[in-house]
């Protein structure tokens, strides 16, 4: 099954036709109340102008022309600098990810950090494990730096994610990884296709990957353990659960809390000596029972540094008396005291964020201000250690800081401005790509959007940004072959359509939910789904072009309900607009298919001439698609229609005709960024080479399976011709094959998934 | 290919993964901005005179007791009386358009399209023009009238009583044609299986015409009736020039009536009888209307729906008696344009089939610049209009769709704008000319008159039309981002195409709001007419000349646009 292509941006799916002056009319068209006001407050003057000086001269022409020609230069104008207004701040540069500054000369590590560096340079993997604020961040970023002091050859990548009480998934984990090394994403199934590119990207460079903030070791199992030539090093808290164990074959360097001698010299890097040597006895307590962990440290030099004149007996006294595990809160109460109103009301606004990490941009939002003033306010809560920056223009409040700041007055106003400010900053970047641009800012704030979008309850208002926000979502992981995280979307966006009411929105969920299940090659999900956005229909009139076509996808998926596919395309083609290109592309292509299972199914039963005649309509039918898919620049539609070229030019007996559409498939598909797409063409070449070319058949057929899904028929085929063509693994392929099958268990099946089955379990022993 | 090799490809389906059914729409803001260029216009120069009409119908120096006064006058109760009668010649030619229709179903395509043309092409022209036409046919004067004639020794047809006839003829004949048109299309989409269900049961012709036919024709009679009325309540210009002085009493209407009178009646009296008249024409639209709303499975026309079996009826008949009607219609025509090719004296004394033929009619039509100068402002201010009439017709029609507003307020808006759009112009002429003065006169201001006239039927056209676009196609370019009201309006095209023609030829055969507002300048081209028929029969050459060249302009324009314009009317009603 085959995804789209979003290559050209979310307004034109999947790609703008032609643009003739009709669409460039559409883009003057007032888009917002601003631009309509904009027209109102440029034609009303212009041609009233116009109508009296007709009045006193009694002149039609050229007047009221001339006040029209005026009022449309001033829209221009007008709605230009509205919508340059409105452009968005471009989003940080696509920069790779290099490690953090280091902190300085680190007190009381340089054991710790040779050791470190040490067992990197020795294993490759290395795990760096602490509590929180007991420096192990610092610590490995010191190895880091030691491992890789050219920038270049550093990558790094912060595992907190964008909820706070969740660690990241491994999925995500391998996401960012693949990002940080910039290799690319597409359908990689399993963490060993993942480890694959891990090694490919590290091997014998030198570089280093450190991954921090790691909090389990299920989030980092699939890294490879040893990478010739290169460090992976993994910091955080590493807990171990049932299960989850770090093995015993990975090297843990284990930090501890400072002594207290290592305490006091941290201290005095912070404070001036004669303030630490003014008490010796307090502050030295002071370094027994509270200099410990290098947070702590840090609060209370930062604390000293701000109030000069109190004796740090009465700090220590003050300290003593509170819980020892809440002291850094006590500090940041301090600190809280001493910051300006505008970024303590931004504090508490953060604090109360589902969102960990904001931007400049979303802070403003949130703050309803500036976001010159904002990004003040940040840099003065991250002098008092009340927030961390994270990357360039990031924030996230710090874990302690946000039990001590009460919650804020007007959180429904900020969190409406926040979603809607997200909402049209998706709209703006989804139009974009896959621009670098838009990219990078996807490639940041996904997890946000899609934060945003799981909101339990949303409220009334938030339908609008919401949709936005899961249709560029939709784009943006389309356009990653990300289909996992497509189909969270389109539960998320499910979810909160049942809670708004709105029914409309919940068939686009479900039918989402159901064309995701077919490329995942899951028939009887997809049914369900399809059941469902069936059902939020009136009646079948009622029902948008896009579910007759789902409904025909999904009976070609679960039989060979010819007839009924027939007239669901039918019904496909009479719901479309007039002109729409893309929509005739893909019609044509789907009777095309029709016609080509139809001449495969009378060719298993033997009546070839049938099938024959079947596939020399199928052609005249591609062509005719092809031309559709061409007019409309639908890049992915015209890899689709190569490649059904192909086959049927195989099945007529062309092999010459069938491999230049082959390759015109292929192409098509790097181009349009389809990876499965691609892959099927790798399954469909090495089905058609012949028996004495197997070697190349099971390098392709390998090189399809790590991009196809787990289940469905492409990757049934795939196993099977695999264990033909290399006999050796013949019972490891045919259960996997087999298991490709399993989502048709229990329910109706086509001939093909039937056939494919019996040839699986038939499949012999290999000899010996 | 082996059997084994049959299965050796996945060909999968392709997607199709635009978002579609999610619609965002505008919310109630949104939807009322639509309306606002149109609910502008329309208060400001349609309800807040008719308000001021109603106030001073109450204050005026009788007080409430002006309607009494009215109701009960000796000279202004024939008028009232005769405009009821003009309302109810409108529901005939709307019958006998259906009848037409009913007939033509069977007639071959060729037949079907000279009936179209022949029947279409009066719909266009001025009342004026229908007016001349049917004067000269049925001139008094053997010498002269074709029917006197060949009556000879017959009634006075352009006598008292006979007028009746006359008039009534003239109207039918204009307004027929209209009602043939849409209801044509409408019998062409009358389901298949309804009909052959009353057969199976023994229904007969006319039972089959009264059980199922005309029932699922009401939507498609709306448009037809609400434009026939209209014409009816603001029937003005045909008895003006239809009826020869000497007999105008005996046919005044309310509208005419008021024109000559109104200062006589005083401000009380005139805007009482402005009302009644607007009362009268309101209660007959919207009983009918009414009337139209009852429940009956919609005619809905499928693709691939059977076509509805021919009874059987001899065609050759059939085709002889469409050549028949199509002839009949044609005659006015013929006799105008015969009468103009003929000298002026030659005109004036004697028939068209007594020679005397030659362009000396034209020649003096146009004499002197004035009637060409009139006819190119006219043009002008019709093309004003109808760019004016389009603007806010289209988005307050889409703010009438499913979904902008809601239902209830949906119904109201469209109430209101069928009542608006049976307004006599008689209501307005006072308060606007109280409030505008010599502005009144201006090209603009007399062009915002004219679209606010016409508006209100042109919202109700194009909703139709707007409401009969497919769903899904509509949902897209919502889905992009992008404004269903373009695409509805691009999907629409024939209704607007429709919508600016409709105005247009308003605007062009308009009489009575020139007459009302903006006499005696004569820089309108029916004016002009109108004064060329102070001396009908000494003028008739130059005044059919003039009556042809008027109507030449919209007659081309129909047949420029007449499929679309055939589309446009019938698009909303073809659900």
């Amino acid at each position: 099954m085959k995804a789209g292509d979003q290559r050209r941006g979310r307004r034109r799916w999947p790609a703008g036709p032609k643009a003739g002056w009709p669409s460039g009319l559409r883009v003057l068209l007032p888009r917002n109340r601003a631009e309509l006001l904009a027209v109102a407050a440029t034609f009303g003057p212009s041609l009233g102008v116009a109508i009296l000086a007709d009045m006193a001269f009694d002149r039609l022409l050229p007047l009221i022309p001339a006040g029209l020609a005026v009022g449309t230069a001033l829209f221009l104008v007008s709605t230009r600098w509205l919508r340059t207004r409105d452009r968005p701040p471009p989003p940080p540069p696509l920069t790779p990810e290099r490690l953090p500054r280091r902190a300085g000369p680190l007190v009381g590590r340089d054991a710790a950090a040779e050791e470190v560096t040490s067992r990197a340079l020795d294993r490759g993997l290395v795990v760096v494990r602490g509590v929180p604020g007991i420096g192990t961040s610092a610590l490995a970023v010191e190895a880091g730096w030691r491992l890789a002091p050219e920038p270049e050859r550093q990558h790094y990548v912060d595992l907190r994610g964008q909820d706070r009480d969740e660690p990241e998934d491994t999925a995500s984990v391998v996401e960012r990884v693949l990002r940080a090394l910039g290799r690319p994403l597409g359908s990689i199934e399993g963490a060993e296709g993942a480890a694959q590119e891990v090694l490919a990207a590290l091997r014998g460079t030198g570089r280093v990957l450190l991954l921090d903030n790691v909090e389990r070791w299920s989030q980092v199992a699939w890294l490879p353990r040893h990478v010739q030539g290169g460090r992976v090093v993994v910091a955080g808290d590493v807990k171990s659960g049932d299960g989850d164990a770090v093995p015993s074959d990975v090297a843990v360097v284990q930090v501890g809390p400072l002594t207290a001698a290592d305490g006091m010299a941290l201290l005095s890097s912070r404070v001036p000596r004669a303030r630490v040597e003014a008490d010796p006895a307090a502050t030295g307590r002071l370094a027994e029972l509270f200099l410990r962990r290098p947070a702590m440290a840090a609060g209370i030099a930062r604390w000293l540094a701000e109030n000069p004149r109190v004796p740090i007996a009465t700090l220590v006294a003050d300290l003593e008396r509170g819980p020892h595990d809440l002291t850094l809160q006590v500090l940041l109460a301090a600190q809280l005291r001493r910051v300006r109103p505008a970024a303590r009301r931004l504090l508490t606004l953060l604090a109360r964020a589902p969102l960990a990490e904001l931007g400049g941009d979303a802070a403003a939002a949130l703050a309803g201000g500036a976001e010159r003033e904002v990004d003040q306010a940040m840099e003065e809560l991250s002098q008092h250690g009340l927030v961390e920056r994270v990357r360039e223009s990031r924030v996230r409040v710090v874990d302690a800081a946000r039990a001590i700041v009460p919650p804020p007055d007007d959180w429904e106003a900020a969190w409406r401005r926040l979603v809607e400010r997200f909402a049209d900053r998706a709209d703006f970047f989804a139009e974009r790509l896959p621009s670098a641009e838009a990219r990078g800012w996807f490639g940041i704030e996904d997890k946000a959007l899609l934060a945003i979008l799981r909101t339990r309850r949303p409220a009334a208002w938030a339908a609008g940004p919401l949709w936005r926000i899961a249709d560029a979502l939709e784009v943006w992981f389309l356009l990653e072959q990300r289909h996992k995280e497509r189909r969270e979307t389109a539960r998320a966006l499910a979810h909160a359509a049942r809670v708004l009411g709105d029914a409309d929105v919940r068939a686009t969920a479900e039918l989402r939910l159901c064309l995701i299940a077919l490329v995942l090659g899951e028939p009887g999900v997809a049914q369900e789904h399809l059941d469902g956005a069936a059902g939020l229909q009136p009646g079948v009139e009622s029902w948008p072009a896009q579910i007759h076509l789902a409904r025909a996808a999904t009976l070609l998926a679960t039989g060979d309900e010819f007839a009924a596919v027939e007239a669901s395309l039918v019904q496909y083609g009479q719901a479309l607009a007039g002109g729409d290109a893309t929509g005739q592309a893909t019609r044509w292509i789907n009777m095309a298919v029709l016609q080509i299972r139809r001449g495969q199914a009378s060719g298993f039963e033997d009546r070839t001439d049938e099938a024959d005649r079947l596939y020399a309509d199928a052609l005249a039918t591609l062509v005719r698609a092809l031309e559709f898919a061409r007019q409309a620049g639908d890049a992915n539609a015209e890899a689709h229609a190569h490649e059904l070229l192909a086959i049927v030019h195989w099945y007529l007996g062309r092999a010459h005709d069938a491999m230049a559409n082959h390759d015109a498939a292929v192409r098509g598909y790097e181009e349009a960024g389809d990876t499965i797409g691609r892959a099927r063409c790798q399954v469909h070449q090495a089905a058609a080479l012949p028996a004495a070319r197997h070697r190349e058949a099971a390098r392709l057929l390998r090189s399809a399976l790590r991009r196809l899904p787990a289940t469905g028929v492409s990757t049934a085929l795939a196993r099977l011709h695999l264990a033909v063509a290399e006999p050796r693994s013949l019972r490891a392929q045919r259960e996997k094959g087999l298991a490709a099958l399993a989502p048709w268990d229990g329910i109706a099946e086509p001939m093909q998934v039937t056939e494919i089955r019996r040839r699986l379990r038939d499949l012999g022993d290999p000899p010996g | 290919m082996t059997r084994e090799g049959s299965f050796l490809f996945d060909v999968t389906p392709h997607h199709d993964l635009r978002a579609p059914a999610r619609h965002r729409g505008q919310g109630r803001w949104g939807a009322w901005a639509h309306l606002l260029p149109a609910v502008v216009l329309a208060v400001v120069v349609l309800l807040a005179p008719l308000a001021a009409t109603v106030v001073m119908s109450v204050t005026g120096a009788e007080g409430p007791a002006a309607y009494a006064g009215v109701v009960t006058d000796q000279d202004i109760w024939p008028a009232l009386f005769h405009s009821a009668v003009w309302l109810a010649l409108a529901l005939v030619a709307c019958g006998l358009g259906l009848a037409i229709a009913w007939l033509a179903g069977d007639a071959g395509p060729r037949s079907r399209m000279l009936l179209l043309i022949a029947l279409a092409t009066p719909a266009v022209t001025s009342p004026l023009t229908a007016g001349v036409a049917f004067r000269l046919i049925f001139d008094a004067d053997p010498e002269r009238g074709t029917v006197s004639a060949l009556l000879r020794g017959g009634p006075l047809l352009l006598g008292p009583g006979w007028i009746w006839l006359v008039l009534g003829l003239a109207f039918v004949w204009q307004w027929t044609g209209l009602a043939f048109v849409v209801f044509h299309v409408g019998l062409a989409n009358v389901p298949a299986d309804l009909l052959r269900v009353t057969r199976i049961f023994g229904a007969g012709r006319f039972g089959r015409l009264r059980t199922v036919v005309i029932p699922a024709l009401f939507p498609t009679s709306a448009v037809a009736m609400l434009v026939v009325l209209t014409a009816a309540v603001r029937v003005f210009d045909l008895v003006l020039i239809g009826a020869p002085g000497s007999v105008q009493a005996g046919v005044d209407v309310m509208g005419l009536f008021w024109w000559r009178h109104r200062d006589d009646l005083g401000d009380g009296r005139a805007s009482a009888m402005a009302i009644l008249l607007a009362a009268m024409a309101s209660a007959v639209v919207v009983v009918v209307l009414w009337r139209l709303r009852r429940d009956w499975p919609r005619a809905r026309h499928r693709p691939g729906d059977p076509a509805a079996p021919a009874p059987a009826r001899p065609r050759r008949a059939v085709r002889v008696v469409t050549v028949a009607v199509a002839v009949v219609w044609a005659v006015p025509f013929a006799v105008l344009l015969l009468t103009s090719l003929r000298d002026p004296v030659a005109a004036a004394t004697s028939g068209w089939w007594a020679g005397g033929y030659g362009p000396g009619s034209y020649g003096e039509a146009f004499d002197g610049g004035a009637f060409a100068a009139a006819l190119g402002a006219t043009a002008q201010r019709g093309v004003l209009v109808a760019v004016l009439v389009v603007l806010p017709a289209v988005p307050a029609a889409y703010a009438l769709t499913p979904d902008q507003l809601p239902p209830r307020t949906r119904r109201v808006v469209a109430a209101v704008a069928v009542v608006l759009a049976v307004l006599p112009p008689q209501v307005l002429a006072v308060p606007l000319g109280d409030v505008l003065g010599a502005w009144l006169g201006g090209t603009v201001i007399l062009s915002f008159v004219h679209a606010a006239l016409v508006l209100p039927l042109g919202v109700l056209l194009l909703r139709n039309a707007f409401m009969s676009v497919p769903r899904p196609v509509v949902l897209r370019p919502l889905a992009q981002g992008r404004s269903a009201l373009f695409q509805m309006t691009v999907e629409s095209g024939p209704a607007v195409v429709t919508v600016a023609v409709l105005a247009f030829v308003t605007t062009w055969n308009d009489l009575v709001m020139g007459l009302l507002l903006n006499w005696p300048a004569a820089d309108q081209a029916p004016l002009v007419l109108l004064q060329q028929a102070r001396e009908f029969t000494t003028s008739a050459g130059v005044l059919a000349a003039q009556a042809v060249v008027l109507t030449a302009v919209p007659v081309l324009l129909l047949l420029a646009t007449g499929r679309w314009l055939v589309q446009g009317l019938t698009r909303g009603v073809r659900r």
